[in-house]
């Protein structure tokens, strides 16, 4: 099947900061994909090569079945993009600049089309140095779907959004998930990655440490964890059963394994009832994302 | 659609400027209001017709240097830049729209110097418009080109601090109001090198103040030709 973006073995350095590490990624038509990643783990580097505002150092790049750079007009046409901040004329009202969009592209929406569809129509001859920080969002996402596009581009869509506006994004970007369009964003909000994606890409130090669906990932990680007193002399289990035990947050403990085990858990709460220890919680696997991000970014920068 | 993008992205430019207070205070209202000050007082002597082809150099600084290098430069600030470069509209386009309105603006200050010079102070200029058409595009080229020099390499503070700077420079450098001539002997030498003076040299020549033009006039083709020519070669899109 063809798909809607290739990325393989990309690099990108500047200087001596590598910032995407012989990266590889296919993103498939209508499908929605999440980059997840501590800041500075390079998912606006990879963004931006893919919509063609970055060169690639090395390693091929594909949107489309166009070459970002070379085939830049052609692309342009057919993807949309929303940066992570900035792109607005300061002193353009809201309208204005969506008017503006609307004759860069042949068969673009109305205006005030787009305004209704992101909830600014109040705000359309408010200049866009006087809109709040979500309106703001919602106005460089209006810019992405100007042409209707058949790729988007979402970086960070809802950062510095109050909850009521984050839901209210959540369900255009369903909605164009329901016309077929392909999504390709990034977030630092598990629980955006886990509403809106079918498949999360998790990037460290400019590499992918992990891939796949929201469940999948939750369910590949046999963590035990286990919340009671605080302070357990752990390091005394960790030697017994030779598996790394870990009081992560106060009074919440990881038992770190792929392949947990009946006697594993039996081994952990023998040695619990040993001390007198009460658990109120104890789970095997992850219990959500975030779970899955935290073990994973931490395990790299260790 | 370029012909579109073109008349749609010249548009916004042009009101852009027009909606901000200081750059309709330095384009519009300055040399106007130097004109009427200095026709009416004929304060240091200076004759009507020196003085208004002075003004339209100044105005074509305040608008194709001081305007356009600070529009510009907040705008690859504020990644303005950048988002059209995620968008099919050609750069060419970009940089064909801001020189339409600075155009556009040079217009309505000519028409409003000259308006106000016929209409209030009693000017009688023998104006050859072609080569007053020459003059407006000679000196758009040479301070658009230093504008997109510094807007594109510096950051957005530092060009507004460096054309306001540069305003003043050639408020006293550009034979605006005092002859270059009649600078101290440094002083000239450095306007005789600068784009300023030979745009008064062309504009008091398109006005009928001189007959002829001096080698000023090669030097600000110089410029002309040079800026934009370096403005294309070291713009970058970003801010480091």
């Amino acid at each position: 099947m063809p798909g809607s973006i290739h990325l393989d073995n990309l690099t990108k350095r500047y200087g001596a900061l590598t910032a995407v590490d012989g990266l590889s990624l296919d993103v498939a038509i209508g499908e929605t994909y999440a980059l997840l990643g501590p800041n500075g783990a390079g998912k606006t580097t990879i963004v931006e090569i893919l919509e063609g505002l970055r060169t690639a150092d090395s390693g091929t790049v594909e949107v489309l079945g166009l070459n970002p750079i070379s085939d830049r007009t052609r692309l342009q046409r057919r993807i949309g993009v929303m940066l992570q901040e900035g792109g607005v004329y300061q002193g353009a009202k809201a309208r204005e600049v969506l008017a503006l969009f609307t004759a860069y592209y042949p068969g673009a929406r109305k205006a005030d089309e787009l305004l209704e569809l992101v909830g600014l129509t109040e705000q359309a001859t408010t200049l866009h140095r006087r809109l709040s920080g979500g309106e703001k969002q919602r106005l460089s996402l209006a810019m992405a779907l100007v042409h209707s596009p058949e790729l988007v581009f979402l970086d960070e869509p809802t950062a510095g959004m109050d909850p009521v506006a984050r839901r209210a994004t959540w369900e255009i970007i369903e909605r164009l998930q329901a016309d077929g369009s392909t999504i390709l964003l990034t977030t630092h909000f598990m629980d955006e990655a886990e509403r809106l994606a079918d498949r999360v890409g998790i990037v460290n130090h400019g590499k992918l440490v992990a891939e796949g669906s929201p469940t999948e990932l939750i369910h590949a990680r046999g963590d035990v964890s286990f919340v009671s007193y605080p302070n357990l002399p752990v390091q005394e289990l960790t030697e017994q059963i030779g598996i790394d035990v870990r009081e992560v947050r106060t009074g919440f403990y990881v038992v770190t394994t792929d392949a947990p085990t009946p006697v594993l858990v039996a081994q952990v709460t023998a040695w619990l009832a040993g001390h007198d220890a009460m658990i109120t919680e104890l789970r095997v696997g992850a219990g959500g994302l975030e779970e899955v991000f935290l073990a994973l970014t931490e395990e790299n920068n260790r | 659609m370029i012909g579109r993008m073109l008349f749609e992205q010249g548009r916004m430019e042009l009101r852009l400027t027009l909606r901000r207070g200081e750059a309709v205070l330095l384009t519009l209202i300055v040399p106007v209001s130097l004109l009427l000050f200095f026709g009416a007082t004929k304060l240091f002597d200076i004759e009507l017709e020196f003085l208004v082809p002075g003004l339209l150099t100044l105005s074509v600084i305040s608008s194709a240097l001081v305007a356009l290098a600070i529009a510009t430069g907040f705008e690859r600030k504020y990644m303005v830049l950048k988002r059209l470069g995620a968008t099919p509209l050609p750069r060419w386009v970009l940089f064909a729209g801001k020189a339409v309105a600075t155009l556009f603006l040079e217009i309505l200050q000519l028409l409003i110097i000259l308006g106000a010079a016929v209409l209030i102070l009693d000017y009688r200029p023998s104006v050859s418009w072609w080569a007053l058409t020459l003059a407006v595009v000679l000196g758009t080229c040479a301070f658009g080109g230093i504008a997109f020099l510094l807007s594109g390499t510096l950051r957005a503070e530092a060009t507004l601090a460096v054309v306001n700077g540069l305003f003043v420079a050639f408020f006293g450098l550009g034979g605006v109001m005092f002859a270059i001539e009649n600078l101290p002997r440094p002083l000239a030498a450095v306007a005789d090198i600068l784009p300023a003076a030979g745009l008064s040299e062309a504009f008091r020549w398109a006005t009928g103040y001189s007959d002829s033009v001096g080698h000023g006039v090669w030097v600000l083709m110089f410029w002309a030709v040079v800026a934009p020519m370096l403005a294309v070669r070291l713009f970058s899109w970003e801010e480091k």
